[in-house]
C-alpha cells in the first residue's frame, strides 16, 4: 500500500488534481501551466490548425476541471488527460468532417488563408533553410492529416508525444495489438506516399 | 491482424522490443529482403517525423482558464456539477414522488378526510408578522376551533 508521499512521487499530478477536485482554482492554474504546452502541441498535431488547437486545449482543460472529482487513480493523471484530449479532438474532427461534407466550399482546394494557418514559425535564421524547413513541415503535416483519424491518433501519440504502446492503448481504450496494427498501417501509408514522391 | 514480422517491425520503431525480439527481427529481415527494404524505408520516415516542429508557439492559457473556472465554481454548484449517478437518482426520486402523489390523490389517501372548507379560514396579512405574533394568533385560532368543536350540535 502506498502512502500519500509515495503516490505524489509516482505521479506528482495526483495531489494537484485532488486540490483541483476540491475547487482550488490556484491549483488548476498550476496544472494548466504544467501541461498547456504539451496539450496545445498534441491538439495542434491532431487538428492540423493552431487556432482550433488552442480552442480545443481550453475546452479540454475545462473538462479536466469539471471532471477532476471523477478521476480514477488506476491510471496516471497525464494518461487520463490525454484520453480526454484525444476523445475531444476525435469528436471535433468528426464534427468537422460532417460539416465539410455539407459545405460547398469543401469541394474547392485550400485557400490562401488555409495556407497561412499552416505556416510554421521561422526557426532557422537562414532564409533558405527556413524555406526548406517550412516546406518539409507543410508536407509532413499534410501527410499526417491525410491519414484516417484513428491511425493519426496512434501515430501522434507514439512518435510525436513519445508515449509507449501500452500508454496509447490506455489513452485510446484499445488493445496494444490494435495500437500496433494502426501504427503499422499508418507507417506503411506514409512510406508508400514517399515512394510515390520519388517516382 | 499483423504478421509476426510486421508486429516486430512496428514494435522496433517505437523502441518496444527486447534484446531477444530484436535478434529475432534481424534474423527474419535477413531472410526476407523485401521486408528488409520496407523496414528501412519505414525507419527513414519515422526519423523524419521526429523533426516536426510545432506550428505555433503555445499561448499562456492559465489566466483565462482560471477566470473561467472561478466563474463555473460560482455558478455551477447545481446539478450539472453532480455525478451522473446522483442526477439519475434525483430524476428517479422525482418520478417516484410524482407517481406516489398522483396515486394518493386518486385514492383519497392521506388527504382524504380534508374538505375545501378546511382551507377557507386562511387569512392573508398585509404586513409580515413577527414570530411571537404569529405564535399567539395560531394559539387563538386553535382555541377558537376547539371551542367550536365542543359546541353542542343543534
Amino acid at each position: 500500500m502506498l502512502n500519500g508521499a509515495q503516490v505524489e512521487e509516482q505521479d506528482p499530478d495526483r495531489g494537484l488534481l485532488a486540490r483541483v477536485a476540491a475547487g482550488d482554482v490556484e491549483s488548476f492554474g498550476v496544472f494548466v501551466g504544467r501541461h498547456q504546452e504539451r496539450l496545445q502541441r498534441l491538439c495542434e498535431r491532431m487538428l492540423h490548425d493552431p487556432e482550433d488547437a488552442r480552442d480545443a486545449s481550453q475546452e479540454v482543460f475545462l473538462k479536466v476541471f469539471r471532471r477532476a472529482g471523477s478521476f480514477q487513480p488506476r491510471a496516471k493523471v497525464s494518461t487520463w488527460m490525454y484520453r480526454i484530449a484525444m476523445n475531444h479532438c476525435l469528436n471535433r474532427l468528426r464534427r468537422h468532417k460532417v460539416a465539410q461534407f455539407f459545405s460547398l466550399q469543401a469541394a474547392g482546394g485550400g485557400s490562401e488563408e488555409d495556407d497561412r494557418e499552416l505556416d510554421p514559425p521561422d526557426l532557422a535564421p537562414d532564409a533558405a533553410q527556413a524555406l526548406a524547413a517550412r516546406e518539409q513541415w507543410r508536407h509532413t503535416c499534410e501527410l499526417i492529416a491525410s491519414l484516417p483519424v484513428n491511425q493519426r491518433a496512434v501515430l501522434v501519440l507514439a512518435k510525436l508525444e513519445g508515449l509507449s504502446y501500452r500508454q496509447i492503448a490506455e489513452v485510446l481504450e484499445i488493445s496494444e495489438g490494435a495500437v500496433e496494427s494502426r501504427l503499422f498501417r499508418a507507417m506503411r501509408k506514409l512510406t508508400r506516399a514517399q515512394e510515390k514522391e520519388r517516382i | 491482424m499483423l504478421k509476426a514480422i510486421e508486429r516486430l517491425m512496428v514494435r522496433r520503431l517505437g523502441g518496444e522490443l527486447s534484446t531477444e525480439e530484436t535478434a529475432e527481427l534481424e534474423r527474419r529481415l535477413a531472410a526476407d529482403p523485401e521486408a528488409a527494404e520496407l523496414f528501412a524505408r519505414m525507419q527513414d520516415r519515422w526519423q523524419s517525423l521526429g523533426d516536426l516542429p510545432s506550428a505555433a508557439r503555445p499561448v499562456d492559457l492559465a489566466q483565462d482558464l482560471m477566470a473561467a473556472a472561478r466563474k463555473e465554481g460560482d455558478s455551477e454548484m447545481g446539478w450539472s456539477a453532480a455525478p451522473t449517478w446522483a442526477r439519475a437518482c434525483a430524476a428517479l426520486a422525482l418520478v417516484f414522488g410524482s407517481l406516489l402523489g398522483t396515486i394518493l390523490a386518486g385514492s383519497g389517501g392521506l388527504g382524504g378526510d380534508l374538505t375545501r372548507g378546511d382551507f377557507d379560514t386562511v387569512e392573508v396579512w398585509a404586513e409580515p408578522l413577527s414570530l411571537s405574533e404569529s405564535f399567539w394568533i395560531g394559539i387563538e385560532s386553535l382555541d377558537a376551533k376547539g371551542e367550536e368543536s365542543w359546541e353542542p350540535r343543534p
